[in-house]
């Protein structure tokens, strides 16, 4: 979808059901090719033998790039089916580990732990209203949500410094936010991000480098950009790897067009970041104190 | 299957798909210039896989972009056997 189809108020990024749309799909479908661990982002394959090693990996990186180790308050924008949150609080000694979803699927996957640290809501962060401000933050495969496709470039770059901004205020000052996102590298070729934008995701584009340098504010400096596209091309052939394997298991739960749709979808987002098409940024702010 | 049994089916695999007859597909020509799109990657890795009850990842298909150099590949990974 894009602003023009959204009717009346103009779309600003992907909303409740757009975002359902794709992570309500099914819990048990995500957890036949994602794993036992649930995360559905890109790995960090350094020195990991698996997938599941490679997301552990992924979440303690993150843990250690927001300095949450410790801590009595963390923030998870876009915390999927909890798995971060549940690594603050079990393994980094984190006292209590708020996540944000616009997945109720995802929320009631959280709910359904009832862990005494982890708390969800169903709520975008545009609206979203801490009581208190949190020591890091993290957000991790929610930014290509956060604008919607086909937004003249100032609107877009907009998106991303209101995220910024609230999340200044959000943050104990000296505090760091630490994000992943794919980004789109624009190059010849195909246009990918049409068929993803259309039937992947709706209601969303994805941020450029320059996007996003131009939409953090003065209160943020940048203290860590990393791009490793071929973390997720891989990631990607494992998933699709995966899903090929329980083809028919898939297939009984959510229909033979939708498992060729994420078959598609997989191999051609494996292409997308092997090629550069795609990459994939992770990059660590901090609030000045 | 032999590294030629391989590149033959690859081969008339390739035609059918394209509609031309297997004569008109270069061995050595990268699989680009058949005007394949992604998509049509993803599921020839699918077809191989099957084929050769091997796991090959899509990307493979870039690395590896002609019929030549993919059965050169799969023969050094020990899914094809000598010709």
């Amino acid at each position: 979808m894009n602003a023009a189809d959204a009717g009346g108020a103009v779309k600003t990024g992907a909303d409740h059901e757009d975002i359902e749309s794709h992570y309500g799909v099914s819990n048990a479908f995500y957890r036949e090719w994602l794993g036992p661990s649930m995360v559905y982002s890109c790995a960090l394959w350094e020195n990991a033998a698996d997938l599941h090693e490679a997301q552990i990996a992924k979440l303690d990186y993150y843990v250690a790039q927001s300095r949450a180790h410790g801590k009595a308050r963390v923030l998870d924008v876009g915390c999927g089916w909890g798995a971060l949150l549940r690594r603050l609080v079990d393994h980094h000694d984190v006292g209590r580990a708020i996540g944000l979803t616009l997945s109720r699927e995802q929320a009631s996957w959280i709910e359904a732990d009832a862990h005494p640290k982890v708390e969800v809501a169903v709520e975008d962060w545009r609206t979203y209203r801490p009581e208190a401000p949190f020591e890091a933050i993290v957000s991790i495969g929610a930014f290509e949500h956060f604008a919607a496709h086909g937004l003249p470039r100032a609107v877009k770059v907009r998106q991303y410094a209101d995220f910024f901004e609230r999340c200044v205020t959000w943050l104990a000052p000296g505090g760091f936010l630490s994000v992943q996102s794919i980004s789109a590298q624009p190059a010849d070729g195909e246009d990918v991000s049409r068929f993803i934008a259309q039937s992947i995701f709706p209601g969303s584009d994805l941020p450029t480098l320059c996007d996003i340098a131009d939409a953090i504010p003065r209160e943020l400096e940048l203290v860590c950009l990393r791009n490793d596209r071929l973390d997720y091309s891989r990631t990607c052939n494992e998933w699709l790897h995966n899903l090929r394997a329980r083809r028919a298991t898939c297939i009984e739960k959510v229909g033979a067009a939708t498992v060729e749709k994420y078959e598609r979808y997989l191999g051609m987002s494996a292409i997308g970041f092997h090629v550069g098409r795609t990459g994939l940024l992770r990059f660590t702010l901090r609030r000045r104190a | 299957v032999t590294s030629d049994e391989f590149q033959d089916w690859l081969v008339s695999h390739l035609a059918a798909a394209l509609g031309k007859p297997p004569a008109e597909i270069d061995v050595d020509a990268p699989f680009d210039r058949f005007g394949l799109d992604s998509a049509a990657y993803v599921s020839m890795s699918a077809d191989v896989e099957d084929q050769l009850g091997i796991r090959l990842d899509v990307t493979d298909l870039y690395d590896h972009s002609t019929v030549r150099k993919l059965a050169r590949h799969l023969a050094s990974r020990g899914a094809l056997g000598a010709r």
